[in-house]
Formats: structure tokens, C-alpha cells, sequence
């Protein structure tokens, strides 16, 4: 069933690849759609018909399909396997991406690449369940890799602007930077363990590393963790490899939606969860993770303040989100970090699909500034949005406050972080919790509330903006009460005096590891209740009054300049631009290429040059001495090696 | 005195190939352009030959004719992949004999001819067969790098080709001398043994200068940095179906003769021994010639615009990573790599023949733009082969890849390997330009629809599958090199 769940968009994506142009876009969008929905049918069948009915250690199915690596040791099977870990993670990708794809159905109506997109779109689905089913980091990385070219390839679907194709470019190449450690992570698995399958290696961690790697060690174990990890900041957009997501929402709105907010992006948070064993036996990269991510969530909270496209503001708020997530995974909480990406999921979604909206009946319009006053005629998108709004800002009893207060009680409560990061890193949460607030109020303001700009702007003829078709308003409607309501099922037990437990992480938790505690912490029993609660109490009160007095303040005056620094991201790409990317191609071009490839033909023939001048400076150079200098470039090459041979090979050795 | 050891079987793909050679050849010259006759039994003498390969498969490490031949699973294995890497150069070279009005007879004799110079040097277990065999594929590829004969491009390629291949050619059979002199003998299995043992210092001179000179006329062979330099100017002047050629099949004979010669012949032993030593330098010395291919051959691709000079930078960089599994001696992950090399690098070249037209006009990677969608036929595959020389997981550049780098760890070479995929990671840049181009530019003309032959369909199904099969089902291939492997290591021992 498995194999049904993971194959059925592959298929739907072949189908429509090749026949799809020819086709109507209802049919198209009842075979792209159709084919996510019977996923999600059978991710929801095997979570709660078979996964969630067994006793919690024997939650793990295993379907084997066939082999793909044998070669002396090394056997990597195409496997999948289905825990409580990854049983989560289809549950939400099917879910999210099906009302996603439904929505596309009214957004992308009319685009003339209509097939391509959804068959792309189901192309994503599949490699997405690929990464997060696989039963080894082979095939997991071919799903990662997987992801990265369909979102590659969503990106550039407006081919005919400059801009899509330059972002989707920055996204892939930024990706492979973090590729190239995972793969090195990947390769230096194998040399430890002699498998890649993770049952064996998670399996075998513990009674091969008996005692984790101390705070500031760079062991085995740390350098694997650490290199895996930065795959995860290239995928999950952290520090210093964040900078393609924001371009990235060049993509059609339903693609922001689903891979650069929901799904794809959390894959890095995942990859952390999923090597959890490994991970809770390096302190020094658990560490390392928890300050990238705490500060990830800070430094992107603080550029979304000042920006002005609506879906840059998201993209932030994204890069934000996720480090919360990371935040979790360092400070040894893996089950509050995956219970994030899950509310996260539900109204990071809401929100980009209600931008969307607001896109749609502006004529794709995506500058806040040519916004505002909205509410009126899309009363609809308003009020779901209000929900994803209060939702991401923490406020109760929305989801995002659950998640978000069970990643700062357990940073404050750390057993793995060292005193007193445990604590700044939650006073960084905690000031990342008021920034997003604020910008999020922002947002809101900008787009629904205040006066209406867009007729001002509009050149020739006013604009009317009409509520979205109910294709794409229940996508809302649906994310919306999830949005309220997510949150429900991982409920610290801190609120009911510890008489129901968190039924999340109940759930969650014999998949993933738990962390070692140090001797010289205070064991978590001796953080009371009382405690949580009140520090709960402290931010949800503190949260609501940013709200409050951030309405009032963008609702003064919506348009006030944003700090410089802040607009312009930190000067961060071009820093990027001016430090790596210039000297590359500069050196490459002028260093190498003019000094060691003593380019003939191309100076002469460039294009369809007339063959007898050309042929005249070919000739002309060729008596001038070209071979002749590529002769005694091989001479001085000779002369090097036969000289090391002779000189230094010859002499006996000293022993 | 030994007997002679005459036994046909096993040069019977060499047979067979200079039969059918000859055979194409006289047919040509009694009734001249029959291209589909030509073409059928140029490609059936090399199905044959295959065949007659397959044939030694079971025989085990066993040599003939006075020991200066061969028969292992490393050369059955080698021996098929330039079988196939000429049979896609016939289908590829299809539409091209029309355009250019060549005698169809003649190229394909001299296709054969060169597969028979590459095949022996795969069989060559003496420095006197391999000599021969290089010789032979190099007149052959003379030729046919020269073979539009009214283009300058194509005459000067030819030239440069000749008058660098002539040079060093000299440095081998110098080489050949010198090793002669060390070791008084030219036979491989000899010079192992006699190596194996302690010589004396005028020897140990003469062994490190000759196998210095052998080093870079391999070196040359296989366009590793600083050997190659006629690499670019070659590949983008000769017709693109024979650069096609070129960078594949003689390539996989050419790391063939480089793994039989220093890993299989001076492997370093961990004793005392002149092998040892001069193993010790030849490890160095490929090791810096890897790095280097690796990095110039991807950083100077970046900065092309001639699609086909690219490709030739981006075979220098694969030598480079060749080379680590020459360094690693993992001959079985070589022989995949280039299997998976010749199948998509052909691919490649393929579709560049096609779009590029007569007389190879549009060449340049701009020229590609609005390909995408217009003619997906070919955007599609040539995007496909790309991303697997990229070494995306799914295709068989990542399995390729994969092997030798793990292989190369476990053998010690942890820093080629981080060069290696951190090189990798550059390459993505310019494979993925060429996509960019083809998917999201705007043509400046418009897009003409390129007719597609039935044989260039064939040659696309051929290296499609192949990159898919090898990509996701690549288990019956490692089992048969495993086993191959284990053989060559008892016969050796």
C-alpha cells in the first residue's frame, strides 16, 4: 500500500507530462488532484488503520521494493518505511498538498503551461514522499535531490521572466552547496557503519558510541552530524544558505505554498528528526543547531519587518518558522520541533494560499503597498487569514501558540545546551515571538485593513478585486479551521496538571531519541508546572499587546519607511554576490581560461563568422606558434613529473 | 622456450572487427555509398565481436600469444564498452554522412579500425601491444577528426591532433624503453614480478624516468591536466559525431591500459620493493593530476559559450575523477564510470550533432535557447543527459559516482573524494546553464524543428535506458564486475 501511496502521483505526473497538453483543464486538474487524494486516502488509511492501532514500539511497516546498490558491502535496497516519524509527516504532506492542488485549480486557470504545472506539481509529491518514506539515506537522497529539482523547475514556470529563471537558479545552486555535505555526511555513514539503512545505523549508534560527544569534541560523530546538517541549512533555508527561499516566490503562489512553506523546506527538520540518535550524541552539534536556528528565527523575523512584497514578508516568516524548528532539534526537543513543522504546515499554507488570493483579484499584484482595504470585498479570505494570523502569532488557543510554547519551555528547560544558552536562546525565541507578531500585524494591516491603494495605481482602468471562486476559498476555509485547531493534539500536559499527556508526543516519541542529560543540569522534573505555565502566560500576554499596539501603529500610518538595513536584507547577497559568486566566475573566466586554455577558435569563429576570414586567422595563428605553445606546455608538464619521478623517486628511501 | 600460445579465440573480437573492417571497406570501393548496407554490417560485425567477447567471459585470467595477450574479465568488460560506445557512434553519425556527403564505407572502416586498436590495447598484456594498439586508434581518429575536410576548423583539429598525438607518442615509447632497460623485459606479468623485488640504483633511474614518460603519454591519452591541452581545440573542430567518439570510446581504452599498467602492474606491495617505491611517486603524481583536471576541467567549463568546448572541459573533469578510482585500484568502479560516461556523454553529443546541422553551425549555448518546450524530443534528453553527468541521484551519473567515491574513501583518499564532490557541486553550474538556456530563454529566431532519423530514435532509446537502468537498477552490473573482480584478484595472486 505503500508503494500505491508513494507511486500514484509519479503516475499522474508521466500522464500528464505526455498527454496532458492536448487535454482540458478540468480533466487535467481531476488527474492531478485526483491522484494526491487518493495518496492522502491511503496515508490516512495506513496511519490509523494500521499505524496507530499497534502497541508504540511496534509502530514501524517496512515495504521493501527492490534492490538498487549491491556492491561488496555496501546493499541499498529501494525500502520505505512507515513509523509514527514519517506516518506524521504523509498525513500532513498529502493533507496540505491536496487542498494546495485544489486551490491551484482556480489560481493557475488560464496559465498556459496549466498541464506542465500540475504535472510538476505531482512530480514534487512524489519525490517529497520518497524523502520522507525512504529506509536509508541513498534513497532519502534521492528524494531530497528530488525535491530540489521540482521546486527548480516550479520556480522557473514562468519561463518568459528573467527574474523566475535567475531565482530558480540561486535555488539550486544554493541547495547543492548544502548537497555537497549531506553527500559527504552520506559517504562518511557508510565508512562507520558499512550500511546506509537507518534502522542499522540508529540501531547500531548506541552500542557503538556508548557516550556522546562532549560540548567543543569534533569527533566522528559530530563531524557527520554536523556535515548532514549542512544539507539541512541549504533545504530548510537557515544561516549562512537562506538567501534563495525569499527569491524563490517568484514561483506561481501555490508552489510558495506547498514547497517553500509547508513541505520541502521542513525535509532539513526532518533529516535532524529522523537522525535523532545521531544527533543526541554530539553536543557540540546540537549545540551548533540550536544557535543557527535561534538565530536564524531572529535575524529573518527582523527583514520581514521591512518588506513589501506580501509574499517576501511570508518568505521570511518562513525562514523564521523553520528556525524555530531548528532551535527545537538543538536544544534535544525533536518532537516539539516535527509538532511545529506540523502547525506550520497548516497555516504557513493558510497564509501563502490566502496571499494568493489576494494576488488573483489584484491581477497579480504583489506590493503591499498597492494594497489595503481588502476586508470589504474579500470578506472570505479575510477572515481565514485573520486565523492564520493569529495562528502564526502564538496567540491562544490557536495552533501555532502550542507548538511554539513547547519549543521555548523546552529551549528554557534544555538539558543538552550549556548554562546559560538554554535561556538566551528562549529570550531570543521569545523576542522572535513579539517580532513576528509585528510583522505579521503588519501584513494584515497592509492588505485588508486601512485605506484602499490599488485603484490609485492601477493604471487606465480601476480595479475591482473580487472574492476568490470556492475552489480556492475551501482550501481556506478547511486550513483555516486547522489552523485553529491543530494545535489540540499536543497539548503540554503542564494544562491539565499533568493528568493527560501529550498526546503528541506520545506518539511521536519511539521513533525519534532521547537526549543524554547532563549531571550538572537541573533534571526537567525540577521545573514545575507552575513554571510552564507561567511562562506561557508571560508570552501569550506579551504577544497579544504586540498585537494590539502593532495595529494601531501600522494602522496610523501603513506606509512609513522601513529601516534601510532592514529592507535591504542586511546587504546579504549582495555581500554573497561581491565575496563568492564575482570572484568565481571572474576567476574562472579571465584566470584560467585566458591563462591556461589558449583559446584558438573561439577568438576566431564566434558564430557563423565568414569561413575565409575566419579560415585566414586560424591559419595565420596556427603558423604563429599555437601548437608550439600547447608543446611546451606539455614539456614544462613533462619536465615537472619526470623530474619528481627521477629526482625524488629514485633516491632510496631513508629507512 | 615457451610455446607461442596461438589461440584465435582469444582475439576474437579483434578478428572480427578487422574482418568486418575490411570487408566495409572493399564493399565501399566496389560500390561505393551504401550507407544502410554499410551501416548494417559495420553495426552487426560489432554485435558479433560483443558476442565473441562474451564468449571469453568464463575463461578466467588465462593469456596467449607468448603471453602478450590477455583474457580477464577487466578486458571483456572494457572490450564491451567501446563496443557500444561505437555502435551509438554509428547510429549517431547517421544524418551526418548525408549532410556531409562522406563515403559512408570508409568512416565506418575507420570506426572499426579504431575499435580494433582500442579493444587490443584493453587486451595488451605487454608494453609492445599496447604501443601497437594506441597507434592504431590514433591514425584511425587522425582521420576522422579531419574528416570535413573543407573545414578549416575540422583540418586544424586534425593537425593539432596529429602533431600532439605524434609527441607524445614519443614519450611512450620512450617510456616503453626506458622500463625495457630497467626491467629487461616489455611483458606486464613480468615486469610485475621482477619489480616485486629490489633493484639496483641505475635501474631504479631508469624505472622511475620510464614510467614517468609512460605516466604522461597516458596522461595525454585520457586528457588529464597538464596533458590537455589539445583536448578543447580538438573535440570543438572535429565533426561532432566524432568528437562524440573521441571522448568516449578511446577514453575507456585508454583508462583501461592506465589501470593495467600502474595499478594492476605497480600496485604498491607494503614491502620493500622497487614497485613500492615507485608506487609511492605514481600515487603522488596521479593524485595531483586528478585535482587538477578536476578543478581546471570544471572551473574553465563554467566560463564557455561553445556547447561543444564544454563538454570538453567537462571531460576533463571526468577524467579526473577517473582517476581517482585509478588511484583507489578499483578497476571494476572504472569500468562502470565509463560505462555510464560513454553512455551519457554520447547521449549528449548526440543531440549537439543534430542541432548543430551542417557543417556544425549552431554550437553555441545561446543558440539553444527556446529548445524547451519547442522540441522537447530533444530539450528533454539532452537535459537528462546533463543532469546525469551532474551526477543527479536517479541516473546512472550518480551511481557512477557514487562507487568511485566510496570506493576511493575506503581506500584512503578522503581528501579526492571531498575535492571530488565538492567539484561535482561546481559542475552543476554550467550542466545546468545549458538546461537554463534550452527551458527559460527566448530564442532570438525562430526555433526551426530539427527532423528526427530513425537511427538517432535508436541511439536516444539505447542511452536513455541505459542511464535509467544503470541509475535505478544497477545490481546485475555490480554483481558482474564483483565477480569479474574476484577472479582477476585469485588469478593474480
Amino acid at each position: 500500500m505503500l508503494k500505491a501511496l508513494v507511486l500514484s502521483p509519479l503516475i499522474a505526473a508521466g500522464i500528464l507530462g505526455i498527454f496532458g497538453r492536448r487535454w482540458s483543464e478540468r480533466l487535467i486538474a481531476a488527474i492531478g488532484c485526483g491522484s494526491v487524494g487518493f495518496s492522502m486516502l491511503l496515508a490516512f488509511r495506513l496511519f490509523f488503520g494500521d499505524l496507530w492501532p499497534r502497541p508504540p514500539e511496534q509502530r514501524v511497516i517496512w515495504e521493501p521494493f527492490f534492490s538498487w546498490i549491491a556492491s561488496g558491502p555496501l546493499r541499498v535496497d529501494w525500502g520505505f518505511q512507515l513509523d509514527a516519524l514519517s506516518g506524521v509527516y504523509i498525513l500532513f504532506v498529502t493533507f496540505v498538498g491536496f487542498w494546495i492542488h485544489v486551490f491551484a485549480v482556480g489560481y493557475m486557470r488560464g496559465d498556459p503551461g496549466y498541464a506542465r504545472f500540475f504535472a510538476y506539481m505531482n512530480l514534487f509529491m512524489f519525490m517529497m514522499l520518497v524523502l520522507v518514506l525512504a529506509d536509508n539515506f541513498l534513497v532519502m537522497f534521492v528524494g531530497w535531490e528530488g525535491v530540489g529539482l521540482c521546486s527548480y523547475l516550479l520556480i522557473g514556470h514562468y519561463f518568459d521572466r528573467a527574474y523566475a529563471a535567475s531565482a530558480a537558479k540561486k535555488a539550486f545552486i544554493v541547495n547543492r552547496i548544502g548537497d555537497f555535505g549531506f553527500a559527504l555526511g552520506i559517504i562518511l555513514i557508510f565508512a562507520t557503519f558499512g550500511t546506509l539503512r537507518f534502522s542499522e545505523v540508529m540501531g547500531t549508534i548506541a552500542a557503538r558510541f556508548p557516550e556522546p560527544e562532549a560540548l567543543g569534541e569534533i569527533g566522528l560523530l559530530t563531524t557527520i552530524a554536523l556535515l548532514l546538517f549542512v544539507g539541512a541549512t541549504g533545504k530548510s533555508a537557515q544561516i549562512p544558505l537562506y538567501v534563495w527561499l525569499p527569491d524563490a516566490m517568484a514561483g506561481p503562489t501555490p508552489v510558495s505554498a506547498l514547497i517553500h512553506a509547508a513541505t520541502m523546506v521542513t525535509a532539513g527538520v526532518y533529516m535532524v528528526a529522523r537522525c535523532s540518535d545521531l544527533y543526541a550524541r554530539s553536543l557540540t552539534a546540537l549545540f551548533v543547531i540550536a544557535v543557527i536556528g535561534g538565530m536564524t528565527a531572529l535575524l529573518a523575523a527582523t527583514i520581514g519587518l521591512a518588506q513589501w512584497n506580501i509574499k517576501k514578508v511570508l518568505a521570511y516568516s518562513t525562514i523564521s518558522q523553520l528556525g524555530y524548528m531548528f532551535l527545537a532539534c538543538g536544544a534535544g526537543a525533536f518532537s516539539a520541533a516535527i509538532f511545529h513543522v506540523v502547525t506550520h504546515a497548516f497555516f504557513k499554507a493558510l497564509l501563502f494560499l490566502g496571499a494568493g488570493s489576494v494576488i488573483v483579484a489584484l491581477h497579480h499584484e504583489e506590493d503591499m503597498r498597492r494594497m489595503g482595504g481588502l476586508k470589504r470585498a474579500m470578506p472570505l479570505t479575510y477572515g481565514t487569514m485573520l486565523c492564520g494570523w493569529l495562528a502564526i502569532a502564538g496567540l491562544p488557543p490557536f495552533a501555532g501558540f502550542f507548538s511554539k510554547d513547547e519549543i521555548l519551555w523546552r529551549t528554557w528547560t534544555s538539558p543538552v545546551l550549556p548554562e546559560p544558552w538554554g535561556r538566551l536562546l528562549w529570550a531570543i525565541g521569545w523576542a522572535t515571538a513579539l517580532l513576528t507578531a509585528a510583522y505579521m500585524t503588519r501584513l494584515i494591516v497592509l492588505t485588508f485593513e486601512g485605506e484602499e491603494r490599488f485603484a490609485r495605481s492601477a493604471e487606465g482602468h480601476a480595479l475591482v478585486p473580487r472574492e476568490s471562486p470556492p475552489v480556492m476559498t475551501i482550501p481556506l476555509l478547511v486550513l483555516a479551521v486547522l489552523s485553529v485547531s491543530g494545535g489540540w493534539v499536543g497539548i503540554s500536559e503542564a494544562y491539565t496538571g499533568g493528568r493527560i499527556a501529550n498526546e503528541f508526543e506520545q506518539f511521536v516519541r519511539p521513533a525519534l531519541a532521547r537526549v543524554p542529560v547532563h549531571s550538572d543540569h537541573l533534571a526537567i522534573a525540577e521545573f514545575g508546572h507552575g513554571m510552564e505555565l507561567g511562562l506561557a502566560a508571560v508570552t501569550a500576554l506579551a504577544v497579544l499587546a504586540t498585537l494590539i499596539w502593532a495595529r494601531r501603529f501600522y494602522r496610523r500610518d501603513p506606509l512609513r519607511p522601513a529601516p534601510r538595513l532592514l529592507e535591504n536584507k542586511y546587504y546579504v547577497d549582495e555581500i554573497y554576490e561581491a565575496l563568492l559568486v564575482r570572484p568565481i566566475v571572474r576567476g574562472s573566466t579571465v584566470l584560467l581560461w585566458r591563462v591556461f586554455d589558449v583559446a584558438i577558435i573561439d577568438g576566431a569563429v564566434n558564430g557563423v563568422a565568414s569561413a575565409v576570414a575566419a579560415g585566414a586567422a586560424v591559419l595565420r595563428r596556427l603558423q604563429t606558434g599555437l601548437v608550439r605553445s600547447y608543446i611546451v606546455m606539455i614539456l614544462i608538464g613533462a619536465l615537472i613529473v619526470l623530474g619528481y619521478f627521477v629526482f625524488v623517486g629514485s633516491q632510496f628511501p631513508a629507512r | 622456450m615457451e610455446s607461442l600460445g596461438i589461440n584465435y579465440r582469444a582475439i576474437g573480437p579483434e578478428l572480427v572487427l578487422t574482418v568486418t573492417g575490411v570487408l566495409v571497406m572493399l564493399l565501399e570501393a566496389f560500390s561505393p555509398g551504401k550507407k544502410v548496407r554499410d551501416g548494417i554490417l559495420a553495426a552487426a560485425g560489432i554485435v558479433l565481436a560483443g558476442v565473441a567477447a562474451l564468449a571469453l567471459w568464463e575463461e578466467g585470467p588465462v593469456t596467449a600469444f607468448s603471453r602478450m595477450v590477455i583474457v580477464d574479465g577487466f578486458r571483456v568488460f572494457f572490450t564491451l564498452v567501446i563496443l557500444l560506445g561505437t555502435l551509438l557512434t554509428i547510429f549517431v553519425s547517421w544524418g551526418f554522412l548525408d549532410e556531409e556527403r562522406i563515403p559512408p564505407g570508409e568512416y565506418f572502416a575507420l570506426l572499426l579500425f579504431g575499435a580494433v586498436g582500442m579493444t587490443l590495447l584493453v587486451a595488451g598484456n605487454d608494453l609492445m601491444i599496447l604501443f601497437l594498439a594506441l597507434e592504431t586508434i590514433t591514425i584511425a581518429t587522425y582521420v576522422l577528426a579531419g574528416y570535413r575536410r573543407e573545414d578549416l576548423r575540422s583540418t586544424e583539429s586534425a593537425l593539432k591532433y596529429f602533431l600532439l598525438g605524434a609527441f607524445s607518442s614519443a614519450f611512450l615509447l620512450y617510456g616503453i624503453a626506458l622500463l625495457y632497460g630497467a626491467t629487461r623485459t616489455t611483458n606486464l606479468a613480468e615486469m610485475a614480478r621482477v619489480v616485486s623485488g629490489p633493484l639496483g640504483q641505475a635501474e631504479i633511474v631508469l624505472l622511475m624516468a620510464g614510467a614517468a614518460m609512460l605516466l604522461i603519454g597516458f596522461g595525454f591519452k585520457v586528457t588529464t591536466v597538464p596533458f590537455h591541452v589539445w583536448t578543447p581545440d580538438v573535440y570543438e573542430g572535429a565533426p561532432t559525431p566524432v568528437t562524440a567518439f573521441l571522448s568516449t570510446a578511446p577514453k575507456a581504452a585508454g583508462f583501461a591500459a592506465f589501470l593495467r599498467v600502474f595499478s594492476l602492474t605497480f600496485p604498491p606491495l607494503g614491502i620493500e620493493s622497487a614497485a613500492d617505491q615507485l608506487a609511492s611517486h605514481w600515487v603522488a603524481a596521479v593524485t595531483a593530476m586528478s585535482i587538477l583536471s578536476m578543478t581546471f576541467g570544471n572551473f574553465i567549463a563554467i566560463a564557455q559559450t561553445n556547447i561543444k568546448r564544454m563538454l570538453a572541459y567537462s571531460s576533463i573533469a571526468h577524467a579526473g575523477y577517473v582517476l581517482i578510482g585509478v588511484l583507489a585500484r578499483d578497476w571494476a568502479a572504472v569500468a562502470f564510470y565509463m560505462l555510464v560516461y560513454t553512455i551519457m556523454n554520447l547521449g549528449c553529443f548526440a543531440i549537439v550533432a543534430l542541432w548543430a546541422r551542417r557543417g556544425d553551425e549552431r554550437v553555441l549555448i545561446a543558440e539553444y535557447a527556446g529548445l524547451g518546450f519547442r522540441q522537447p524530443l530533444l530539450s528533454f534528453p539532452l537535459a537528462i543527459f546533463l543532469v546525469s553527468l551532474a551526477g543527479f541521484p536517479g541516473t546512472a551519473g550518480f551511481v557512477a559516482k557514487f562507487w568511485l567515491f566510496k570506493s576511493a574513501w575506503g581506500a584512503g583518499f578522503p581528501e579526492l573524494v571531498i575535492i571530488g564532490v565538492l567539484m561535482t557541486v561546481v559542475s552543476v553550474y554550467y550542466y545546468l546553464y545549458v538546461v537554463i538556456v534550452m527551458f527559460f530563454r527566448e530564442p532570438k529566431e525562430e526555433v526551426p524543428r530539427v527532423p528526427l532519423s530513425r537511427a538517432f530514435v535508436a541511439a536516444m532509446v539505447v542511452a536513455l535506458v541505459g542511464v535509467f537502468y544503470l541509475g535505478l537498477l544497477p545490481t546485475r552490473v555490480f554483481a558482474v564486475l564483483n565477480t569479474a573482480q574476484n577472479l582477476l584478484a585469485i588469478g593474480q595472486r
